[in-house]
Protein backbone atom coordinates (compact mmCIF):
# COMPACT_ATOMS: atom_id res chain seq x y z
CA UNK A 1 0.00 0.00 0.00
CA UNK A 2 1.66 3.58 -0.78
CA UNK A 3 1.97 5.62 2.30
CA UNK A 4 -0.72 8.22 2.70
CA UNK A 5 -0.31 11.98 2.51
CA UNK A 6 -1.72 14.49 5.03
CA UNK A 7 -3.33 15.15 1.98
CA UNK A 8 -4.74 11.70 1.21
CA UNK A 9 -6.03 11.22 4.56
CA UNK A 10 -7.67 14.71 5.09
CA UNK A 11 -9.68 14.44 1.50
CA UNK A 12 -10.69 10.58 2.94
CA UNK A 13 -12.05 11.70 6.88
CA UNK A 14 -13.38 14.80 5.45
CA UNK A 15 -15.40 12.68 3.12
CA UNK A 16 -16.42 10.28 6.04
CA UNK A 17 -17.51 13.59 8.27
CA UNK A 18 -19.48 15.01 5.40
CA UNK A 19 -21.23 11.62 5.00
CA UNK A 20 -21.33 10.17 8.18
CA UNK A 21 -20.86 12.72 10.41
CA UNK A 22 -18.06 10.68 11.98
CA UNK A 23 -14.71 12.41 13.07
CA UNK A 24 -11.18 9.94 12.58
CA UNK A 25 -8.96 12.70 12.97
CA UNK A 26 -5.60 12.15 15.62
CA UNK A 27 -5.50 8.91 16.98
CA UNK A 28 -8.24 7.19 15.37
CA UNK A 29 -7.09 7.58 12.04
CA UNK A 30 -5.24 4.56 12.59
CA UNK A 31 -8.03 3.03 13.66
CA UNK A 32 -9.66 4.13 10.44
CA UNK A 33 -6.51 2.99 8.91
CA UNK A 34 -6.58 -0.54 10.50
CA UNK A 35 -9.92 -1.14 8.96
CA UNK A 36 -9.98 0.24 5.49
CA UNK A 37 -6.87 -1.94 4.78
CA UNK A 38 -8.23 -5.17 4.07
CA UNK A 39 -11.05 -3.59 2.47
CA UNK A 40 -8.78 -1.37 -0.25
CA UNK A 41 -6.66 -5.50 -0.64
CA UNK A 42 -10.22 -6.41 -2.04
CA UNK A 43 -10.62 -3.41 -4.10
CA UNK A 44 -7.33 -3.86 -5.99
CA UNK A 45 -6.48 -0.75 -4.57
CA UNK A 46 -2.91 0.16 -3.24
CA UNK A 47 -3.58 3.60 -1.26
CA UNK A 48 -5.91 6.01 0.38
CA UNK A 49 -6.21 8.15 -2.41
CA UNK A 50 -7.26 5.69 -4.61
CA UNK A 51 -10.11 5.09 -2.28
CA UNK A 52 -11.21 8.58 -2.06
CA UNK A 53 -11.45 8.48 -5.80
CA UNK A 54 -13.40 5.54 -5.75
CA UNK A 55 -15.78 6.78 -3.18
CA UNK A 56 -16.21 10.11 -5.12
CA UNK A 57 -16.35 8.71 -8.85
CA UNK A 58 -16.71 5.21 -8.92
CA UNK A 59 -20.18 3.89 -10.74
CA UNK A 60 -20.20 1.25 -7.15
CA UNK A 61 -19.79 4.24 -4.91
CA UNK A 62 -23.27 4.11 -3.21
CA UNK A 63 -22.74 0.71 -2.38
CA UNK A 64 -19.36 0.88 -1.29
CA UNK A 65 -20.23 3.27 0.88
CA UNK A 66 -22.86 0.91 2.69
CA UNK A 67 -19.94 -1.42 3.17
CA UNK A 68 -17.98 1.16 4.69
CA UNK A 69 -20.67 2.20 7.17
CA UNK A 70 -20.25 -1.45 8.67
CA UNK A 71 -17.08 -1.16 8.63
CA UNK A 72 -16.20 1.94 9.94
CA UNK A 73 -18.98 2.09 13.02
CA UNK A 74 -18.88 -0.13 15.86
CA UNK A 75 -20.93 -3.41 15.18
CA UNK A 76 -20.17 -4.64 18.54
CA UNK A 77 -23.65 -5.14 20.76
CA UNK A 78 -24.69 -7.81 22.89
CA UNK A 79 -26.81 -7.52 26.10
CA UNK A 80 -25.13 -5.36 29.34
CA UNK A 81 -22.35 -4.66 27.28
CA UNK A 82 -20.38 -1.17 28.72
CA UNK A 83 -21.94 -2.58 32.32
CA UNK A 84 -20.80 0.15 34.01
CA UNK A 85 -22.81 2.77 31.94
CA UNK A 86 -25.73 1.20 33.04
CA UNK A 87 -24.99 1.25 36.53
CA UNK A 88 -23.94 5.14 36.16
CA UNK A 89 -27.63 5.66 35.44
CA UNK A 90 -29.15 3.39 38.12
CA UNK A 91 -27.05 4.54 40.90
CA UNK A 92 -26.27 8.44 39.93
CA UNK A 93 -28.86 9.20 37.72
CA UNK A 94 -31.96 7.51 38.64
CA UNK A 95 -31.40 9.03 42.59
CA UNK A 96 -31.59 12.51 41.05
CA UNK A 97 -34.63 12.19 39.38
CA UNK A 98 -36.68 11.33 42.61
CA UNK A 99 -40.58 11.72 43.54
CA UNK A 100 -41.78 13.74 40.67
CA UNK A 101 -41.40 11.42 38.13
CA UNK A 102 -42.55 8.43 40.00
CA UNK A 103 -46.02 8.95 38.66
CA UNK A 104 -44.96 9.64 35.32
CA UNK A 105 -43.58 6.99 32.79
CA UNK A 106 -40.12 7.89 31.55
CA UNK A 107 -39.07 8.36 28.12
CA UNK A 108 -35.28 7.77 27.21
CA UNK A 109 -33.53 7.83 24.46
CA UNK A 110 -31.03 5.79 23.38
CA UNK A 111 -29.29 6.86 20.26
CA UNK A 112 -27.59 4.99 17.62
CA UNK A 113 -28.70 1.78 19.69
CA UNK A 114 -28.12 -0.48 16.48
CA UNK A 115 -30.28 -3.72 16.98
CA UNK A 116 -31.59 -2.66 19.87
CA UNK A 117 -29.67 -4.85 22.98
CA UNK A 118 -28.50 -1.09 24.46
CA UNK A 119 -32.06 -0.06 25.31
CA UNK A 120 -33.46 -3.46 26.16
CA UNK A 121 -30.78 -3.70 28.52
CA UNK A 122 -31.16 -0.47 30.09
CA UNK A 123 -35.01 -0.82 30.44
CA UNK A 124 -34.60 -4.32 32.27
CA UNK A 125 -32.08 -2.34 34.61
CA UNK A 126 -34.43 0.43 35.21
CA UNK A 127 -37.54 -2.11 35.58
CA UNK A 128 -35.54 -3.94 38.35
CA UNK A 129 -35.13 -0.57 40.40
CA UNK A 130 -38.71 1.36 39.05
CA UNK A 131 -40.76 -1.42 38.13
CA UNK A 132 -43.57 -1.00 34.96
CA UNK A 133 -41.70 3.40 34.54
CA UNK A 134 -40.31 2.97 31.62
CA UNK A 135 -41.47 3.65 27.59
CA UNK A 136 -38.78 3.45 25.69
CA UNK A 137 -37.54 5.21 22.56
CA UNK A 138 -34.62 3.89 19.57
CA UNK A 139 -32.94 5.85 17.88
CA UNK A 140 -31.16 3.80 15.18
CA UNK A 141 -28.50 4.10 12.22
CA UNK A 142 -29.78 1.00 10.57
CA UNK A 143 -26.62 -1.38 11.15
CA UNK A 144 -27.00 -4.93 9.21
CA UNK A 145 -27.29 -7.53 12.03
CA UNK A 146 -24.43 -9.67 11.24
CA UNK A 147 -25.66 -13.61 10.83
CA UNK A 148 -24.93 -16.08 13.76
CA UNK A 149 -21.95 -18.45 12.57
CA UNK A 150 -22.49 -21.07 14.68
CA UNK A 151 -25.12 -22.61 16.02
CA UNK A 152 -23.99 -24.63 18.64
CA UNK A 153 -22.87 -21.57 20.50
CA UNK A 154 -25.16 -18.79 22.18
CA UNK A 155 -25.44 -16.05 19.95
CA UNK A 156 -23.13 -13.04 20.43
CA UNK A 157 -25.65 -10.58 21.91
CA UNK A 158 -26.68 -12.64 24.72
CA UNK A 159 -22.81 -13.62 26.19
CA UNK A 160 -23.88 -11.31 29.02
CA UNK A 161 -27.80 -11.80 29.17
CA UNK A 162 -27.54 -12.34 33.48
CA UNK A 163 -29.47 -9.30 34.76
CA UNK A 164 -27.45 -8.21 37.18
CA UNK A 165 -29.22 -7.35 40.59
CA UNK A 166 -30.01 -4.34 41.51
CA UNK A 167 -28.07 -3.34 44.63
CA UNK B 1 0.75 7.47 -23.01
CA UNK B 2 -1.01 8.97 -26.17
CA UNK B 3 -3.69 6.66 -25.96
CA UNK B 4 -4.20 6.74 -22.50
CA UNK B 5 -4.47 10.68 -23.22
CA UNK B 6 -6.81 10.65 -25.96
CA UNK B 7 -9.10 8.11 -23.56
CA UNK B 8 -9.49 10.83 -21.30
CA UNK B 9 -11.67 13.30 -22.90
CA UNK B 10 -14.27 10.36 -23.27
CA UNK B 11 -13.52 8.13 -19.72
CA UNK B 12 -16.27 8.93 -17.04
CA UNK B 13 -14.58 9.94 -14.05
CA UNK B 14 -13.54 7.91 -12.38
CA UNK B 15 -11.34 6.08 -15.50
CA UNK B 16 -10.00 10.13 -15.56
CA UNK B 17 -8.87 10.09 -12.31
CA UNK B 18 -7.33 6.69 -12.83
CA UNK B 19 -5.57 7.87 -16.22
CA UNK B 20 -4.36 10.67 -14.28
CA UNK B 21 -2.71 8.28 -11.72
CA UNK B 22 -1.58 5.72 -14.34
CA UNK B 23 0.51 9.22 -16.05
CA UNK B 24 2.38 9.65 -12.83
CA UNK B 25 3.18 6.16 -12.15
CA UNK B 26 4.76 5.66 -15.94
CA UNK B 27 6.23 9.11 -14.80
CA UNK B 28 7.52 9.87 -18.53
CA UNK B 29 8.78 13.71 -19.00
CA UNK B 30 6.57 14.14 -21.94
CA UNK B 31 3.41 13.57 -19.41
CA UNK B 32 3.87 16.55 -18.05
CA UNK B 33 2.28 18.85 -20.29
CA UNK B 34 -1.06 16.94 -20.00
CA UNK B 35 -1.20 16.72 -16.51
CA UNK B 36 -0.46 20.43 -16.50
CA UNK B 37 -3.24 21.40 -18.79
CA UNK B 38 -5.53 18.88 -16.46
CA UNK B 39 -4.99 21.80 -14.01
CA UNK B 40 -6.85 24.18 -15.28
CA UNK B 41 -10.02 21.00 -15.84
CA UNK B 42 -13.40 22.32 -14.79
CA UNK B 43 -13.51 19.74 -12.62
CA UNK B 44 -12.33 20.31 -9.60
CA UNK B 45 -10.96 16.68 -8.53
CA UNK B 46 -9.36 16.41 -12.00
CA UNK B 47 -7.40 19.63 -11.18
CA UNK B 48 -6.41 17.98 -7.92
CA UNK B 49 -5.63 14.20 -8.97
CA UNK B 50 -3.07 16.18 -11.86
CA UNK B 51 -1.35 18.00 -9.10
CA UNK B 52 -0.96 14.72 -7.05
CA UNK B 53 0.42 13.42 -10.15
CA UNK B 54 2.85 16.24 -11.17
CA UNK B 55 3.40 16.29 -7.58
CA UNK B 56 4.48 12.82 -7.47
CA UNK B 57 6.69 13.05 -10.37
CA UNK B 58 8.56 16.64 -9.22
CA UNK B 59 10.38 17.90 -11.59
CA UNK B 60 12.56 20.96 -11.28
CA UNK B 61 11.15 21.96 -14.69
CA UNK B 62 7.70 22.41 -12.89
CA UNK B 63 9.33 24.58 -10.31
CA UNK B 64 7.47 27.68 -11.10
CA UNK B 65 3.71 25.70 -11.63
CA UNK B 66 4.22 24.58 -7.90
CA UNK B 67 5.41 28.27 -6.98
CA UNK B 68 1.88 28.86 -8.71
CA UNK B 69 0.03 26.01 -7.08
CA UNK B 70 1.19 26.97 -3.75
CA UNK B 71 -0.74 30.15 -3.64
CA UNK B 72 -4.47 28.81 -5.11
CA UNK B 73 -7.63 28.85 -3.37
CA UNK B 74 -7.77 24.71 -3.20
CA UNK B 75 -5.80 23.88 -0.40
CA UNK B 76 -5.17 20.52 -1.74
CA UNK B 77 -3.73 22.16 -4.51
CA UNK B 78 -1.74 24.05 -1.75
CA UNK B 79 -0.77 20.74 -0.39
CA UNK B 80 0.73 19.14 -3.42
CA UNK B 81 2.97 22.51 -4.05
CA UNK B 82 4.26 22.35 -0.53
CA UNK B 83 5.00 17.89 -0.97
CA UNK B 84 6.41 19.19 -4.47
CA UNK B 85 9.28 21.93 -3.30
CA UNK B 86 9.96 19.57 -0.52
CA UNK B 87 11.03 17.17 -2.84
CA UNK B 88 12.96 19.15 -4.80
CA UNK B 89 14.69 20.81 -2.44
CA UNK B 90 15.66 23.93 -4.67
CA UNK B 91 16.46 27.59 -2.62
CA UNK B 92 13.54 29.19 -4.82
CA UNK B 93 11.02 27.17 -3.12
CA UNK B 94 12.07 27.64 0.63
CA UNK B 95 10.40 31.28 0.82
CA UNK B 96 7.15 29.77 -0.32
CA UNK B 97 7.30 26.95 2.14
CA UNK B 98 7.98 29.40 4.87
CA UNK B 99 4.50 30.79 3.61
CA UNK B 100 2.70 27.76 3.42
CA UNK B 101 3.93 26.70 7.48
CA UNK B 102 1.28 29.28 8.58
CA UNK B 103 -1.26 28.29 5.90
CA UNK B 104 -4.89 28.88 7.52
CA UNK B 105 -5.59 25.36 6.09
CA UNK B 106 -3.40 22.33 8.84
CA UNK B 107 -3.36 19.71 6.58
CA UNK B 108 -1.06 22.11 4.27
CA UNK B 109 0.68 23.56 7.47
CA UNK B 110 2.05 20.26 8.81
CA UNK B 111 3.08 19.28 4.82
CA UNK B 112 5.15 22.13 4.43
CA UNK B 113 6.76 21.66 7.89
CA UNK B 114 7.35 18.49 6.67
CA UNK B 115 9.02 19.43 3.61
CA UNK B 116 11.09 21.92 5.53
CA UNK B 117 12.20 19.03 7.37
CA UNK B 118 12.70 17.15 4.45
CA UNK B 119 10.54 14.50 5.33
CA UNK B 120 8.33 14.32 2.07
Amino acid sequence: MIAATEADWKLLTDLLEERFGLSFSGARQDILEGRLRPRLATLHLDGVRAYYHYLRAHPGSAQEFEELTTRITNNETYFFREAAHFNAIIEHVVPQLGSPLRVEPWRILCAACSSGEEPYSLAIRLDRCRPGTLRGALADRCLRPQPAQDRTRPPRHLRRAVVPRHR
Amino acid sequence: MPSLESLFASAPLHEQLEILTALARIGADSCRPFLSNCLTHPQGEIRRAAAHALADLAVPEDLDLFLTLAADGDWVLRSEAARALGQLRLAEGRPVLLDLVRDLEPAVARTARAALAGAT
